[in-house]
């Protein structure tokens, strides 16, 4: 029994134990609990760009966008982690509170009633996540992100019906390490003309070096050519621009559409090729030259080739109104035609004359191989009247063909000609020189131009558009002392149309 | 004759002895038992961040927004009114709810959320959880996937 009594507790002591480890188990609790995975965020490794418009309604503080299947938000879905750069952009203008204000807001107010109320009144603003601190981003805002989180962007107004308006932004996301850069020059779908044309990027670098960013071009069918490299930031210390000469490079195969990318080069020589994608558009080397009797468009084929250069051009305008005033002698020619480069070079040309004649309208047609004289055509003519009017080469022969479309004649007449004279093909709006000869008297004198208020012109070569392929002379007509007598229009972006006001007689 | 005294002597000692530990053998066991069945009582009713989006759900569901608005953090509820939050799922009323895995041994968890609507859209977001003063799990971040 003695030995029994210590036998019969350690028995108990045993069944406790494994009461409270049975009680234990059931309880829930385990020794060592086994946590699911947590979601983490994505190390980024690339920078990126991303665009998107920010309607002037959408306050800062909204789920919508989280929540709502249809409707966007403040969350932009863009993360960003603790130590990537982030470079927010911001453009456009929004009406609000009865003025037009940029993304910089209203700075002279301030209101305890809006959702930040130390923050510029319509001012665009950003947090990182959806309770991180306001800030503003005005068109350009630059930090190191501190936390992890989904940017979040608004604009600092009172519940407001929802307008059109809205804010261009551009987001980059740049990882330690890493570059980016998006265009600020040219826009997209541009359309420039002229000798030079302005190309720029802003980069950003997170712990690290921009070395130098490249630019280049490529015309359908040709391959990429680098026309020309920015090595040092502008004031802002984040924009890179160069000037394109378009004398050189792919413009010299022809004008017309062209795209244009740039690669960004670390101080370690690592190459980023067109992070914002390429800017497509049309760029045409446009030389202007100034005189008093031309305006209008000249495609110039420089190529040293005893082929033809042009085969046809073609002008289409409506005959402009003449605008006399009493005892008024002037007028003004319209006209397609084709010429050589040399002093020696024939003329081409077939168009319509308005003019005024002792102050009254009159409306003519004609055709002519300058230096040869003027041929008038019997044909009606009136104001409003479709004139087409073409030039053409072909076999040694000049064909100069016209139509009326309202008074429905067709005029054709072939000249003979040499293949040199087919080097510049031109749609023109002129002042014509009136000689005059006689017993005694042989003189030439520029006519007053006739105030035909404005004229559209279509210009087209066989090649297309007169403003695609070959390099442009643009017209403008001004006299010696400055006078400008009528202006010419850019190409629109077809390359084919363009309009010459009237300024001066 | 003292051995014969001594072992009958100890015999009602060592009953009484046997019955006091019983007893106090079944006191403790009770207590522990008490302990450990209100420590299980009160584990199992303890805050989760998988109650709190049970919760949230189920009143997304029931459209029962001032509930579902209730599992959000004082920060994010600052954010955004409990009118503005009811507003958002009037016109397309929730249908499904479910969300990730979640884990109650760290500050925070992060987890997946994916509602369903009645225009069968979808919306797929990330939420993190953070307990509150009180120790409660809450909705404190929401942000699109």
């Amino acid at each position: 029994m003695y030995g029994g009594l210590p036998m019969s507790i350690e028995r108990r002591r045993g069944e406790m134990w494994l009461l409270l480890a049975l009680l234990f188990v059931l309880s829930g609790c385990t020794l060592a609990p086994q946590a699911p995975a947590p979601v983490k965020r994505n190390i980024p490794t690339q920078a990126r760009v991303h665009r998107l418009l920010l309607p002037a309604h959408q306050q800062l503080r909204d789920l919508t966008a989280d929540f709502a299947a249809d409707r966007s938000g403040a969350d932009t879905g863009i993360p960003v982690v603790a130590g990537e750069r982030v470079v927010i952009l911001a453009a456009g203008t929004a009406p609000q509170a009865g003025k037009t204000l940029g993304p910089a807001g209203d700075l002279t107010c301030h209101q305890p009633s809006l959702p930040e109320p130390t923050l510029p009144c319509y001012s665009v603003l950003y947090s990182i996540g959806l309770t991180g601190r306001a800030e503003t981003v005005g068109t350009q805002h630059d930090f190191v992100a501190t936390s992890d989180g989904n940017i979040f962007l608004g604009v600092n107004a009172p519940t407001a019906p929802i307008t059109t308006s809205a804010f261009q932004i551009t987001i980059l996301t740049i990882p330690i390490g890493t570059f980016a850069g998006v265009w600020t020059l040219p826009r997209d779908n541009f359309t420039e003309q002229g000798s030079t044309l302005t190309l720029a990027v802003k980069a950003f670098a997170q712990q690290n070096m921009i070395s130098r960013v490249v630019f280049t071009a490529t015309r359908s069918g040709q391959p990429s050519s680098q026309i020309c490299s920015a090595q040092v930031p502008g004031a802002d210390g984040s924009t890179y621009a160069c000037t394109w000469d378009m004398a050189t490079g792919p413009s010299i195969a022809g004008n017309g559409p062209i795209t244009f990318g740039f690669t960004i080069t670390s101080a370690r020589g690592k190459e980023l090729a067109n992070p914002d994608g390429v800017r497509a558009g049309v760029a045409r080397y446009v030389f202007t030259q100034s005189n008093d009797i031309y305006a209008g468009y000249a495609a110039v084929s420089i190529r040293q080739s005893s082929s033809i250069q042009f085969e046809q051009v073609t002008g289409r305008w409506l005959v402009p109104e003449a605008h006399c005033v009493a005892g008024e002698d002037s007028q003004v020619a319209i006209w397609s035609g084709m010429t050589g480069l040399s002093d020696t070079s024939k003329l081409a040309q077939l168009g319509s004359l308005s003019a005024c004649e002792g102050g009254t309208p009159t409306y003519s047609v004609g055709w002519e191989m300058f230096p040869e004289p003027l041929v008038i055509l019997p044909n009606r003519v009136q104001p409003g009247d479709t004139i087409t009017a073409s030039v053409s080469f072909h076999a040694g022969q000049f064909q100069l063909v016209m139509d009326d479309a309202q008074q429905g004649w067709h005029f054709s007449i072939d000249q003979a000609g040499v293949i040199a004279d087919t080097a510049i093909a031109e749609c023109i709006v002129e002042a014509p020189t009136i000689t005059t000869t006689g017993p005694g008297v042989n003189r030439s004198m520029v006519a007053r131009l006739t105030n035909f208020g404005s004229v559209g012109v279509s210009c087209h070569t066989n090649k297309g558009p007169i403003g695609n392929g070959a390099q442009n002379v643009l017209y403008q007509m001004n006299t010696d002392d400055g006078t400008t007598k009528a202006t010419t229009s850019q190409l629109d972006h077809d390359g084919s149309n363009f309009t010459v006001q009237w300024k001066h007689g | 004759m003292a051995e014969q005294f001594g072992y009958n002597a100890a015999q009602p000692t060592n009953g009484r002895k046997r019955r006091l530990w019983s007893i106090l053998l079944l006191v403790i066991a009770l207590l522990l038992l008490l302990v450990v069945a209100g420590g299980g009582y009160f584990y199992l009713n303890r805050s989760t961040p998988e109650k709190t989006l049970q919760t949230f759900c189920r009143a997304l569901r029931r459209e029962n927004y001032h509930e579902a608005y209730n599992q959000f953090s004082t920060s994010l509820q600052h954010t955004t009114s409990e009118k503005s939050f009811a507003e958002i799922f009037a016109q397309d009323k929730v249908t499904q709810c479910s969300y990730g895995a979640t884990s109650e041994f760290a500050a925070s968890t992060t987890t997946s959320l994916q509602l369903v609507h009645a225009s069968q859209k979808k919306n797929s977001d990330f939420v993190t959880l953070v307990k509150d003063e009180n120790n409660v799990w809450r909705i404190a971040d929401v942000y699109r996937a």
